[in-house]
């Protein structure tokens, strides 16, 4: 009899060690995931590319004016965009994104002071901890009656948003 | 022991085991029930909702096309903090479901954006959305 109660009683604090410790792991998991912020950066990245490429092509073929019009009015004023986080998360809100632009042997960037803070850090990028995420596009369009190789390179910052 | 008070004894012992049962899985229930609250307490919560719904706002602007009209329901959320506030302007869209600065998240697409926050009762929508007209 006394070794059934002291059995009984075993197996509660036995349960109640189950129970903690399965409380103690779905707390932690739920607080761990809720806790992480959403990363849209990819999205991001993906819509700005799409827009960038809507920019200077037109039913497939290059629209010849881009290269200049980027060159003199900036690439926002041409594409519609505004490169600059204005939320105040950020000190340099106007460093957030990158856009790198190659047609065959001509190469334009949105903003050369973020290049070298942001360029380095794609070759980085399967380390995927705090570091900006890039997206590459490469394809082919019609220049002047021949293919011509395009290559975008779209870097999103916001890391202190999207993955802090 | 007659047989009268061994059979007494024998109906406690029985009473107890049943009391104990009993007793567990109500402490069982009790502790599901508390963890299923956290769970869904946690993921419907002010900031969580906040971050999630500005982002989602922001990715919407961002793929939009000037003349476009988009529709984001968002009656759950409201329903749970009546006096929310979804702000977009300045590249910028601002949610706000406390008293606190609420949370903001930028979008790059050139574009005018007038929100509101509008009761609809027509075919397919039925609710509270928040109606963005892309100019």
């Amino acid at each position: 009899m006394i070794n059934k109660i002291g059995g009984d009683r075993l197996l509660a604090i036995y349960w109640f060690i189950m129970f903690v410790i399965v409380i103690i792991g779905l707390v932690s998991g739920v607080s761990i995931f809720f806790s992480k912020p959403l990363d849209i950066r990819e999205a991001e990245g993906n819509i700005l590319a799409d827009k960038l490429t809507n920019c200077f092509i037109n039913k497939g073929i290059y629209l010849s004016s881009f290269m200049d019009r980027f060159d003199s009015e900036g690439l926002e004023a041409v594409c519609g965009l505004v490169l600059e986080d204005k939320t105040g998360y950020y000190e340099n809100g106007n460093e957030q994104y990158y856009i790198e632009f190659k047609i065959g042997d001509k190469i334009a960037s949105s903003n050369d002071a973020v290049k070298s803070k942001l360029h380095g850090l794609c070759e980085q990028e399967d380390l995927r901890k705090n570091i900006p995420i890039c997206v590459n596009r490469n394809f082919f369009v019609l220049k002047d009656d021949k293919f011509e190789k395009v290559e975008i390179l779209v870097i999103v910052d916001k890391v202190k948003q999207n993955a802090l | 022991m007659s047989f009268r008070l061994y059979h007494e004894m024998n109906k406690m012992k029985k009473g107890n085991i049943l009391m104990e049962n009993v007793i567990f899985i109500i402490l069982i229930i009790v502790f599901i029930s508390i963890l299923f609250v956290f769970v869904t307490r946690q993921g419907s919560n002010q900031s969580v909702l906040e971050k999630q719904l500005a982002k989602q706002i922001a990715l919407v602007i961002d793929e939009a096309e000037p003349g476009t009209q988009v529709q984001i329901r968002v009656e759950d959320e409201f329903n749970k903090y009546p006096g929310g506030k979804i702000q977009v302007d300045n590249n910028v869209v601002n949610v706000n479901f406390g008293s606190g600065a609420g949370y903001s998240y930028g979008y790059f697409n050139k574009v005018n954006v007038e929100s509101n926050i509008l009761d609809l009762n027509s075919d397919g929508f039925k609710g509270r959305y928040l109606t963005l007209i892309i100019k």
